[in-house]
């Protein structure tokens, strides 16, 4: 099938704990600002770790014009609030005619878990048949996106996919087919989530959380800590934003899924490294066009080094730099592949390799010649990202950006384009 | 426009409160209507939880996993997990009866389930013991992968070695629906070869009581349970014969949240599908609306106003199933449709999302 209509990105948005806005959130990228904090927004007394990436002082109401906040819960705020912003980013007029072919696809891990967890205490204290109605009713994961379609007046397909933390690569994928397919000349995608106590207790069972802050990629590194956020792109068939001429940050190149089918929360490096290729091939690049690699990097003993044995597996010694956005943000779930697609977008963008913040000693297993990004941000020409996003379960997904040119996208291969 | 009409359904497997298989089923949606019966009973466990609850539940009668696989392993799946893997068990087992199926193909094949929250239960139990637990020293780790909302269908992926892209579709009542559209573009998009669609729900007294607080579902609809799965790949002449076809699947979405919105955004899907249809030469002759028995059914009414057509309800038939709704009205498509006949399938969730699909039963039905 040979691909005539191409995806390219015009517009970024996200709320998120170093940064609101694309623009900003890229300052803070750029600088390796830190967003890992004590958590405030449950009582973390009972727990021995204290930290989450929390976005503090969220304030929904400054940002939405359309939705009733009080219709939604934190995780459907955070995907409406980001996808006002990209729609805003990308100067884009949502007129009748668009907005009816327009979704949202959202991703999700946890969808409205502070929801459930404050359901939990009402069923606790006073019975099933006590707990609050509105409150049930914010709960279905599929309300996440339609916040996203009610705020930006949406009549398109419009559907959460929860394949947990790489949920966003998940969405921005399926926005893209839609585009390529003829289905859509405008999609919302990414993704959203927001911290909560059993998460937290959950990664703590399994002694997956960082003693302090996340050290991705570091010989000490000791875990994650579960953060929130959502980070929403427009997806724009280029013809469509040529059109309307549109700033145009990167061509969505394409994207690849796996599933490990071995172990429910241990990733595995050859299914991983499949993942690469497949999205490689989709995009119809090779190994050697990648200038960037945007990390899983949850900063868990096991993740970091089972995605280094993959990586390794595709490109050998000649490995590109590859960095960690959860040295800064902490996990943010279901929005994570999400954050790392608009990091993709604006290091295309701006020229710039992001960097891995607690990069103190680089743990020898990973063998020579990896770039970490480990001493800071730093100016670099990326001409194609490649994007991680692995979840539980095995489901794993990278979507591939690429510089937009107007000439044959690059690396163009053989096959799908 | 039409973008699946290249699409087979070649095997359907289902649980439900009617009990296994399409035979159960069928002999449920048949029934004269007044005669709503038996269901299954919830777990003992859990007895004293539904006291006081409004209404009826309807459990998958006498269901345990080791009926479909080996206990090892077992021990720590949540109930939906438990219920989709014994769905696709079946399916494996079924497709592969009926049609020679390389093994590498299963090692290729992709899942695309529907739900609304995963397993709420889990999470919510997950929640009680950090709660009585005061921090983790309650919390089995080995339970908590259970409250991800793709559980579900990574342990059917594990225990089946399903290599294909491994996906959950969450769209509220329209979930199973917007898991067929989405895993059609992943086949025509090259993604995935043959996919694995459908939806599930777990009867838990978190989602009874949950449900009749919000009252969206009429009282004398049971809160049922249950999962279906049809096998989804492109017609080839090496593919399987195909129960049905996948005519059109169009998922759609209202912002305006008020009967008309929906009504009207329903119309433009079932207008799409059923435009698909007829360009196909097919007629529609059996109609599945998704809202009968909820507060939705007037805006269902207004949008298939003269549409004349067989109806049947499956909500009555099986119980309030949530993401699984779009899943049995696909099985009960398989069911009741004589061969060449169109069936639509309509659905509405209170969220906005619409949708609508036309199989055409094919002559092994």
């Amino acid at each position: 099938m040979s691909r005539t209509r191409r995806v390219v990105v015009t517009g970024l948005g996200c709320v998120s704990s170093i940064g609101t806005g694309a623009q900003e959130f890229a300052e803070g990228v750029r600088a390796g600002r830190s967003g890992v904090s004590e958590i405030e927004s449950f009582d973390s007394g009972d727990f021995p770790s204290h930290m989450a990436g929390e976005v503090h002082g969220f304030d929904p109401a400054s940002i939405v014009r359309r939705i009733d906040l009080d219709d939604w819960g934190r995780t459907a705020h955070f995907a409406a609030a980001a996808a006002r912003l990209a729609v805003e980013d990308a100067g884009l007029e949502l007129d009748e005619e668009t907005r009816a072919t327009t979704g949202a696809i959202i991703g999700t891990t946890n969808g409205e878990a502070p929801t459930v967890d404050t359901l939990t205490k009402q069923w606790l204290e006073g019975g099933p048949g006590r707990i609050s109605t509105d409150l049930v009713a914010k709960i279905p994961a599929g309300n996440i996106a339609a916040a996203v379609s009610v705020e930006l007046g949406l009549f398109g397909e419009t559907v959460v996919i929860p394949t947990a933390c790489s949920a966003a690569n998940y969405a921005i994928g399926s926005a893209a087919d839609k585009i390529i397919v003829g289905e859509s000349d405008v999609m919302v995608a990414g993704g959203a989530d927001s911290v909560n106590r059993f998460t937290h207790a959950g990664f703590l069972s399994l002694g997956a959380v960082a003693d302090e802050v996340p050290q991705p990629f570091d010989r000490d590194r000791t875990g994650i800590v579960t953060a929130e956020g959502g980070a929403v792109l427009v997806l724009e068939e280029l013809e469509h934003a040529k059109a309307r001429g549109a700033r145009i940050y990167a061509e969505l190149l394409g994207y690849g899924l796996s599933c490990d089918a071995h172990h429910i929360v241990h990733p595995d490096a050859e299914s991983i490294a499949d993942c690469i290729r497949r999205a490689h091939a989709n995009a119809g690049i090779e190994a050697g066009d990648v200038d960037y690699v945007c990390a899983h990097g949850t900063g868990t003993p096991t993740n970091d080094i089972t995605e280094v044995t993959a990586t390794r597996l595709v490109f050998g010694e000649q490995h590109p730099p590859m960095s960690s956005l959860k040295s800064m943000l902490g996990h943010t779930m279901g929005a994570a592949s999400g954050f790392g697609a608009i990091a993709c977008c604006k290091a295309i963008e701006e020229s710039f390799l992001p960097p891995t913040v607690n990069l103190r000693n680089v743990d020898p297993a990973f063998g020579e010649g990896i770039d970490f990004v480990g001493s800071g941000s730093r100016t670099a020409d990326v001409r194609v990202a490649q994007n991680h996003g692995f979840a539980f379960g095995g489901n794993n997904a990278i979507t591939i950006f690429g510089a937009y040119t107007d000439r044959e996208p690059v690396g163009a291969g053989e096959e799908r384009r | 426009m039409t973008t699946t009409e290249e699409l087979r359904i070649t095997e359907v497997s289902v649980l439900s409160a009617a009990g296994v298989g399409l035979d159960a089923l069928r002999a449920r949606l048949r029934r004269p209507a007044g005669d709503d019966g038996p269901f299954g009973t919830p777990a003992e466990a859990e007895g004293d939880q539904y006291a006081g609850l409004p209404g009826r539940v309807a459990a998958v009668p006498d269901f345990r996993i080791t009926d479909y696989v080996p206990r090892k392993g077992t021990k720590n799946l949540d109930r939906s997990t438990a219920l989709g893997l014994a769905a696709s068990t079946l399916l494996k087992r079924g497709l592969s009866g009926r049609h020679e199926v390389a093994d590498a193909s299963w090692g290729s094949t992709g899942i695309a389930m529907g739900t609304v929250v995963g397993s709420l239960s889990s999470s919510i139990q997950l929640d009680i013991d950090v709660i009585e637990g005061k921090g983790i020293d309650l919390v089995n780790p080995a339970v908590f992968p259970n409250t991800t909302m793709n559980c579900c269908a990574s342990q059917i992926a594990i225990w089946h070695s399903f290599r294909g892209p491994n996906s959950t579709v969450a769209n509220g009542s329209v979930s199973a629906l917007s898991a067929l559209r989405y895993a059609a573009r992943l086949i025509r998009c090259g993604h995935a070869e043959r996919m694995l669609v459908g939806g599930v729900e777990e009867l838990s007294p978190h989602t009874a009581w949950g449900t009749r607080l919000k009252g969206e579902v009429d009282q004398s609809v049971a809160i049922g349970e249950g999962v279906a799965l049809v096998a989804v790949e492109p017609a080839g002449p090496d593919a399987p014969s195909a129960l049905a076809e996948v005519t059109a699947c169009e998922v759609l979405f209202s912002p305006e949240r008020t009967e008309d919105g929906y009504a009207e955004a329903l119309r433009r899907a079932v207008d799409r599908a059923v435009r698909a249809a007829t360009s196909a030469g097919v007629e529609v002759r059996l109609l599945l609306p998704g809202a009968v028995g909820t507060s939705l059914s007037a805006a269902e009414e207004k949008a298939l106003v003269g549409f004349d057509a067989e109806r049947v309800d499956v909500r009555a038939a099986v119980g309030e199933c949530g993401g699984a709704l779009g899943a049995m009205q696909l099985a009960a498509a398989v069911a009741l449709g004589e061969p060449g006949d169109g069936v639509l399938i309509t659905g509405i969730d209170p969220s906005g999302a619409v949708a609508a699909a036309v199989l055409t039963i094919g002559a092994g039905s």
